[in-house]
């Protein structure tokens, strides 16, 4: 037995105790390959997954490396069946690669020929490849390495990608640092992008993610498309561009529901590229419109499942995806892994907002009991309406009143899930509601004047889940959610988390119905907040006091 | 080489002559022979000439022992033996060494030195397969009957296989990945003996574990189905799981399980390990096991062998029974290092200290043979948490008993390891409370058992427990005790069960050495045989020891018979084999082969050669 600061468990977690003297190099050594699951005040959870092996070998590391530090930081001893399991799981990658060839041009090479063997003979994989060239190689379609990629992975053999990348049509761009620098952290993510190739780059709500972006198209120096998830967040990755690069407006393209634009710098919706008229996708064109030298994935966790087929098309552009988080509602990570690329860097929420990058937050669950006439409503209905009986009763809406008004001299946002629910409660607060038929104009106009605080309150639907700058906002009310979707949750606190001017602590308020399924599917949010580190509590609306 | 000076004239005679060490190592190598206690040397000899025991004594013999067992039986050339099957030793070995046929691979191999060949008669003759002395050897009738000619031209290695460029592994490190695993086994047996504590576990009526079973303990313990049921097999093998009263086909923890949970780690390992060992499971037996890890331990310390390898070293020791491929190496090498007796593929050292004192193990054994080094590598138990903000408790290491069943009743397990981590939810907690859990009991328990202050959200789910209604009278109607004490007081356990018996019949080297002084005593308390031996024994053996003796020795025997009408007549017969219910032998004057049922034949004497 060691003094070491981490515990390995059999199913493959590393608990590690953060105030042990050790730990913050230990963190630094696992960070590479294990994935933080839950970092509260005193014992943080990593995960050892396939995938976050897989990123690690696709970042250099080897098994040898990965074992040696457990044996290195462990306390105890490490079971034997998991440091086989995770060196069988480490080999399986880059044993079979994709390369270059002089005259075949893209080829599956392999280091196994049993695997080889194998992986030509699964069904999936025959109709993708071309000519055998020798009992190691194998000729691949072109247009088929990311279907290929992703049909390795799933077979359990990821393979390593090393075919390289078109430089794309050359077009100058570069930083306009004029008081402003890159932070640290954000350097290094384009630095490990930029070695990588491709890849994710996992940063929290409010750390400067599309500042990331912005760099790597610096460093790219090429025609770049950016993917977004809605029209408002493309024109704040316009008017971020042109803050922070020598880009021109004449440069930038939108190309949105609205306008369709097609120029050296093109912001697209996922919205429009997977619109369909009579069955097919019509703006597939945009992916060919131009030689792009780069694609970036904004919220690369939302990325809707067409864009990954498009996305297996586009393998030998450079690739980054932007998220807050990678967990997927639809548990599709293996294909961000695939297609998009490994994750090349990550940082904790809790040491961004260490650095004061990020505004610390509070979360505070307000438990509101149902009147009689609401909890018989509830008791008596189908399984399938107590959701929504529960998420938007009539009780709600008078504690969120009292929230508003413990609240008042702070920017706040209502947040919630349904419109009958937020139309009552716009009524009621004498507040503006943005939803989704609200045209982007109005929105851009509301959002303006809570950014300038000409509007200390505003009623959002989900449309202001993600990509919404709104620095100042520093109370959020969430009145229902979509059941219990951790990722929403994150993305709904991440509203809150960009540092204040007088660096106060952000809150963030969840409203839900004591003994029903919509305190069941709090629990399950808020777990996810406390397991990221924030302080949380519980409290009864009746204890609420103006 | 031979154990006596005298040339012994009968197998029994030869055993008689045997110093005490020499019985008893043979005792101990054929347990058939001692089981049921023999009353004297004639019933060792008896037994030991049976084709069964002869068989079973030759799969105890390396390939170069068998090869020249063959070459003793003349089944294979050079060597031919005198019309009687007497030889002598040292001539055998020269002849034999002179011409030894081709190798394995085919060349002449160098010949076999003649002392390696008298070692292996020396080996034969200690196992009675062999009688007489060094001089007039020759070999129990059976033993050719039950030996093959496969190939007699092939010559075996008279060493066993080396493997000098083997790798090793750091021994701390062996012992360090090793003393992992056997913490994950012992913590899985204890998973899964108190699963069964709530859920017996059903078995089939032919005693093995319901398929459906086998998979819900895969469930639980996360492994594959059949790995499960073998960390089933060694809970039962360790008794620690037993037969319900009342239901043969439900097993329950035993009070055994209760004194096995008060051990030291190390302790509850070694019991385990100790009882998959000695677990008689088809097809991994208990002897092959132990064969496997010796060999391991036998070519160096930390040394990793592949299944290939070892499988030719095992071949090598016994290749009358060991499968054909290394499969079966393989599992019990991954048995191995799941149960935690190896590491990295080399032998730990505690793992080392077990193979080599398993045959002292019958029992619980406590502290008194923990392996101290195992001990220093597992960790400590302790008896407190880290309550977290996230609603769980984190025990940085195995929790003691009352503060495993503290947290187990409030919280659900979330994950376990050399740390558990529990989580607390108002389920876990109204589950307690249902349980007879109150309030300020609950806060008090965990105010003790955390290290660290109890977050908000926690408290506010414990208090909220006030509004549910009062739990089931009964479970307040005595204050003074602990409500978690209340819950676990007076489980059902099975009875006490030892340990199961692997192999049926093992013979320690002390139980040995005490049925030779028993045979001794009872031979001198018989009247002392004459020493002028009369024409025909007038001992009164059983006719079938009679005619055995008379198989071994080549002495005309005497027999009286009834025949199939019922009428009684008697033979002059020359014995060639007693075996499978008949006597197969030549009457002694017209040379005519018979075959007589034993159960016809009354009675029957030696009639011995005159000197």
């Amino acid at each position: 037995m060691t003094d070491g600061p981490l515990i390995v468990q059999s199913d493959k977690t590393l608990l590690l105790e953060v105030d042990h003297a050790r730990a913050r190099d230990c963190r630094r050594v696992i960070a590479a390959f294990a994935e933080l699951e839950r970092s509260p005040e005193h014992v943080h959870t990593y995960r050892l997954t396939p995938l976050g092996l897989w990123n690690a070998r696709a970042a250099g590391h080897d098994a040898e490396q990965v074992i040696d530090a457990l044996l290195t930081f462990s306390r105890y001893p490490v079971p034997h069946s998991l440091l086989v399991d995770l060196a069988d799981t480490m080999g399986r990658y880059g044993r079979l690669r994709l390369a270059q060839h002089p005259t075949h041009g893209l080829v599956l090479v392999s280091t196994d020929r049993a695997v080889f063997e194998e992986v030509l003979r699964a069904k999936r994989i025959a109709p993708l490849l071309g000519a055998r060239i020798d009992d190691d190689s194998v000729v691949v379609h072109t247009s088929e390495r990311g279907n290929l990629k992703q049909a390795l992975l799933k077979l359990g053999w990821p393979v390593e990608d090393l075919a390289g990348y078109v430089d794309g049509e050359a077009h100058p761009i570069a930083l306009a640092e004029n008081g402003w620098h890159l932070r640290d952290y954000q350097r290094q993510a384009v630095d490990s992008v930029w070695a990588g190739g491709s890849g994710v780059v996992v940063l929290p709500c409010g750390a400067g993610k599309t500042l990331v972006g912005v760099a790597t198209m610096a460093r790219v120096q090429a025609t770049t498309l950016v993917l977004v998830t809605n029209t408002v967040s493309a024109r704040q990755w316009k008017e971020e561009l042109l803050r922070r690069t020598t880009l021109t407006a004449d440069e930038i393209g939108e190309y949105s529901g609205a306008t369709k634009e097609i120029r050296p710098v093109t912001i697209a919706t996922y919205q429009v590229m997977t619109t369909r008229r009579k069955g097919v996708y019509s703006h597939l064109e945009l992916f060919e419109a131009r030689d792009w030298g780069l694609v970036i994935y904004d919220e690369v966790h939302l990325l809707p499942a067409p864009i990954f087929r498009m996305t297996a098309d586009l393998q030998a552009r450079r690739r980054i995806g932007l998220t807050a988080t990678l967990i997927r509602e639809d548990g599709r990570e293996g294909d961000v892994f695939s297609l998009i690329g490994p994750k090349r860097f990550d940082a904790p929420w809790k040491d961004i907002e260490a650095q004061g990058y990020i505004a610390p937050a509070e979360c505070t669950e307000v438990r509101v009991s149902l009147t009689d006439s609401e909890r018989f409503a509830y008791g008596t209905a189908e399984p399938e309406d107590r959701y929504r009986l529960a998420a938007d009763c009539d009780s709600k809406a008078r504690v969120v009143e009292q929230l508003v008004r413990l609240n008042a001299a702070e920017p706040t946002l209502v947040i919630g899930q349904y419109i009958d629910q937020l139309d009552d409660l716009a009524e009621q607060l004498n507040a503006p509601l943005i939803k989704g038929e609200t045209p982007v104009k109005e929105r851009e106009r509301l959002f303006a004047a809570f950014r300038t605080g000409e509007i200390s309150l505003l009623v959002v639907s989900k449309v202001a889940n993600f990509s919404v700058d709104l620095p100042e906002a520093s109370v959020a009310i969430q009145v229902s959610g979509t059941f219990g979707s951790r990722q929403e949750e994150a993305q709904r606190l991440g509203r809150l988390l960009r540092p204040k001017a007088d660096q106060r602590t952000a809150r963030f308020y969840s409203v839900v119905a004591r003994d029903t399924v919509d305190a069941d599917f709090a629990q399950h949010r808020q777990r996810f907040l406390a397991e990221q580190g924030y302080s949380y509590s519980i409290v009864d609306a009746d204890s609420l006091t103006c | 080489m031979a154990p006596h000076a005298d040339t012994p004239r009968t197998l029994t005679q030869m055993l008689r002559d045997w110093d005490d060490k020499a019985l008893a190592r043979l005792l101990m190598s054929r347990p058939d022979l001692a089981v049921p206690a023999p009353t004297d040397y004639s019933q060792i000899a008896s037994r030991s000439t049976t084709r069964h025991s002869v068989s079973q004594s030759l799969d105890l013999l390396t390939a170069f022992e068998l090869w020249v067992a063959q070459r003793a039986c003349a089944l294979g050339r050079p060597f031919e033996q005198s019309d009687s099957g007497v030889f002598d030793a040292d001539s055998f070995a020269e002849a034999i060494a002179a011409n030894p046929g081709r190798s394995d691979t085919g060349r002449v191999p160098n010949p076999p030195d003649p002392p390696d060949i008298v070692n292996a008669l020396d080996r034969l003759l200690g196992l009675g397969l062999l009688w007489g002395d060094a001089s007039s050897l020759r070999p129990v009738r059976a033993m050719a009957s039950s030996l093959t000619t496969a190939d007699p031209e092939t010559i075996p290695d008279p060493h066993a296989p080396r493997f000098d460029d083997a790798p090793h592994q750091p021994g701390d490190l062996v012992d360090k990945v090793a003393a992992g695993s056997a913490f994950e086994l012992v913590r899985r047996i204890d998973v899964l003996v108190e699963h069964c504590d709530h859920q017996p576990a059903t078995l089939v009526k032919s005693g093995e574990l319901a398929s459906r079973e086998t998979r819900t303990f895969g469930a639980l313990l996360d492994l594959p189905a059949p790995v499960a049921g073998v960390h089933l097999k060694i809970a039962r093998a360790a008794g620690l799981l037993g037969a319900m009263p009342g239901s043969d086909l439900k097993l329950i923890p035993t009070r055994g399980f209760d004194e096995w949970q008060s051990l030291t780690l190390a302790a509850q390992w070694q019991l385990l390990a100790a009882a998959w060992l000695d677990q008689h499971e088809r097809p991994a037996s208990a002897w092959l096991k132990r064969l496997t890890l010796q060999g391991i331990a036998s070519i160096g310390d930390f040394v990793v062998l592949t299944p290939e390898q070892l499988h030719t070293w095992v071949s090598w020791q016994r290749p009358r029974r060991v499968p054909a491929t290394a499969r079966l190496t393989a599992s019990i090498l991954d048995q191995a290092a799941w149960v935690g007796v190896t590491g990295l593929g080399a032998l730990a050292s505690f793992g080392a200290a077990l193979v080599a004192a398993t045959s002292e193990i019958t029992a619980v054994s406590p502290s008194a043979s923990e392996p101290s080094c195992l001990a220093g590598l597992l960790p400590p138990r302790v008896d407190h948490v880290l309550v977290q903000a996230d609603l769980t408790a984190i025990a940085p290491g195995p929790l003691d008993g009352e503060a495993a069943r503290d947290l187990g009743s409030l919280a659900d397990v979330e994950s376990r390891g050399g740390a558990t981590v529990y989580r607390f939810s108002a389920a876990s907690l109204q589950r307690a409370y249902r349980l007879g859990w109150r309030v300020p009991d609950i806060v008090s328990t965990l105010e003790r058992r955390s290290r660290t202050p109890l977050p908000q959200p926690l408290l506010y789910l414990v208090h909220d427990l006030k509004r549910l209604p009062s739990p089931n009278e009964a479970f307040r109607a005595d204050q003074s005790v602990s409500a978690g004490h209340f819950v676990h007081s007076g489980p059902l356990r099975a009875p006490h069960s030892e340990p199961e018996p692997s192999m049926p019949a093992e013979i320690t080297f002390a139980a040995a050495q005490r049925l030779v002084q028993a045979i001794r005593h009872t031979e001198a308390d018989a009247p002392e045989e004459s020493s002028a031996r009369p024409q025909t024994s007038n001992r009164i053996d059983s006719p079938l020891d009679t005619l055995r003796e008379a198989v071994e020795t080549g002495e005309v025997v005497w027999f009286g018979y009834v025949d199939t009408r019922g009428a009684s007549g008697e033979r002059l017969v020359l014995a060639k084999s007693v075996g499978e219910g008949r006597l197969q032998a030549r009457d002694s004057r017209t040379d005519e082969a018979l075959t007589v049922p034993l159960r016809r034949i009354t009675s029957a004497h030696i009639i011995r050669r005159t000197t």
